[in-house]
């Protein structure tokens, strides 16, 4: 028998163990009337249910989409490929798209890895940071004083905003996963379907809009002025006025200053 | 915002761990319960609902945060930006108690997200007190220590586990967590007499007990119990419960249910159980 491992050898090949099967923690671990294996298996066995459940938990549409049987195949997959690296569950499955769309079981639902994108910002926008929004009444005084003095314009937007786009009608498609009493089946050649994300009170608010839109919002997300977002997002039929008060009503919009250039 | 000064004390009576399914009842309800206990980790978010609802909680009853993802017997394993995000809630909801396990949960950057056993050794004894010090140094504040469910022995182990949390508590000054479910499990697991863990633990250390249900694995060549917390308390554990009040005295006793959660009912079903032991033994200490 080899020496005691240090804790720090045993820990690794615990977690060797559990994600891969490794044999070496087995001299270390006592039977006591068990295979020293069989007592492996039942941490393995629980481990791999709480990360499966944390998945189920972040991409219910992903799980309806391919079945139950798949998920889970899918599940233990990406446990190995992508083991945690946070002791809060809430942060694991962030690169699920990223192995969907790499896993060759998967490729003939070619919008999966795009759904799973969804419903991984619709997570984030659930754990993202408050912020009060301006009133309607703040947003026109603000903007009038603005444009008085000509200054360029930042508008910065709810933390919890996401931006979603795909080659797919992806609202559609999770709507009909979701809601399947209440959705005609998506026309899955009706071509892209970009998304806002955001978190309304206890909800989590989705809404398609056009390509012009994403740019522009993406163009203010990364601290342009409106005026050159707009430039950004130039669309013969693009309108300010009428996303800008959408925003307001949906309280999106935090804070109205001039814009101060980047360094 | 909360000061320091609204702290609430845990009360020496039994609590209810309160989980996604029934806040929203307890918020509109404000049902009598002495305190809740809520997992820290379920609150680690920037800003959003849960952090709404847990507010909502503390303004109304006295509150234990239980964390376990901290992960304080890893050797290799940055922990300080969990940490952190614990600290910043404790700070936002100035909890009555902060506590988290006796275990492990990261090799590294690996995080398995369990609470795993530690060997009972110097070594490991050392990392956790480096941890506990440091989580107590940090948040400025004592923790509370849970001895948890294992499934199995490692054969390098110097001691047995109530030494480890008892030095652990003796050398930190953290409290103990005594997670009388848990000690049931072990006994039955590792084959020793419960009453052997809670007679060497040092009664004015306990600062709360747990209580839960546990899953009997059957057709295994040993007997094995698993830690489910999906069960009402077996009457073994309450058997034990009585005789740990009767050593350790009325502590802040919790029942924890995690999975196939029942109504709410149930649980206070389940409280109001462990209360009249409380009762029985203030009766009896007058």
């Amino acid at each position: 028998m080899r020496n005691a491992p240090s804790l720090a050898e045993l820990q690794r090949d615990f977690a060797a163990s559990v994600l891969h099967g490794d044999a070496s923690i087995e001299a270390a671990v006592a039977g006591n009337g068990l295979a020293a294996a069989q007592r492996m298996q039942i941490y393995r066995h629980i481990i791999e249910n709480t990360f499966s459940e944390a998945l189920q938990t972040s991409y219910p549409a992903v799980r309806l989409l391919v079945g139950d049987d798949f998920f889970d195949l899918a599940a233990l997959r990406y446990l190995r490929d992508y083991p945690a690296t946070s002791g809060n569950l809430q942060d694991y499955g962030a690169h699920f798209a990223a192995f969907l769309a790499a896993m060759p079981e998967a490729s003939s639902l070619a919008y999966l890895p795009d759904i799973a994108r969804l419903e991984w910002a619709r997570q984030c926008s659930l754990l993202a940071a408050d912020a009060e929004p301006l009133s309607a009444d703040a947003v026109t005084q603000r903007l009038h004083t603005l444009q008085q003095s000509e200054a360029a314009i930042a508008l910065r937007l709810h933390p919890s905003l996401q931006i979603i786009a795909s080659d797919y009608p992806l609202f559609d498609i999770w709507r009909y996963c979701m809601e399947p009493d209440e959705t005609p089946p998506p026309a899955l050649d009706r071509g892209g379907q970009p998304l806002l994300i955001w978190r309304d009170a206890a909800q989590i608010a989705m809404q398609p809009v056009s390509a012009a839109t994403t740019l522009l919002l993406r163009a203010l997300l990364d601290g342009q002025s409106i005026q050159t977002a707009l430039t950004t997002a130039a669309d013969a039929d693009f309108d300010l006025t009428e996303l800008l008060p959408w925003l307001v009503a949906n309280r999106l919009v935090i804070d109205i200053t001039a814009h101060k250039t980047a360094q | 915002m909360l000061t320091a000064n609204d702290t609430r004390t845990i009360p020496a009576h039994a609590g209810i761990g309160l989980r996604a399914p029934h806040i929203e009842q307890v918020i509109a309800e404000l049902p009598p319960v002495e305190w809740f206990e809520l997992h820290s980790e379920n609150f680690f978010a920037a800003g959003g609902d849960a952090l709404r609802q847990l507010e909502a909680v503390r303004a109304h009853y006295p509150i234990s945060l239980h964390g376990v993802g901290l992960s304080l017997g890893s050797a290799e394993s940055d922990y300080r930006k969990h940490l952190t995000q614990l600290k910043t809630l404790v700070d936002r909801v100035q909890p009555g108690l902060v506590s988290e396990h006796l275990s492990w949960g990261a090799a590294g950057s690996i995080h398995l997200n369990g609470l795993l056993p530690l060997p009972y050794t110097e070594e490991a004894l050392a990392v956790m007190i480096e941890h506990v010090d440091a989580t107590q140094s940090l948040l400025q504040r004592q923790i509370l220590i849970e001895n948890a469910s294992t499934y199995l022995e490692y054969r390098h182990s110097t001691m047995p586990e109530w030494e480890f949390i008892r030095e652990l508590a003796q050398r930190t000054g953290c409290g103990v967590l005594l997670d009388v479910n848990n000690i049931y499990v072990n006994s039955v697991n590792h084959q020793f007499d419960p009453m052997q863990f809670i007679t060497a633990i040092d009664p004015a250390t306990v600062g709360e007990m747990h209580l839960a249900g546990f899953t009997r694995k059957t057709g295994l060549a040993a007997p094995l119990l698993i830690d489910s917390h999906d069960h009402p308390v077996y009457p073994e554990v309450w058997a034990l419960y009585r005789q740990t009040v009767a050593h350790i005295g009325v502590k802040p006793t919790l029942i924890e249910w995690d999975a196939r959660i029942p109504p709410f009912a149930v649980l206070q079903g389940e409280a109001a159980t462990a209360e009249e032991v409380l009762d029985a033994q203030r009766a009896v200490a007058g």
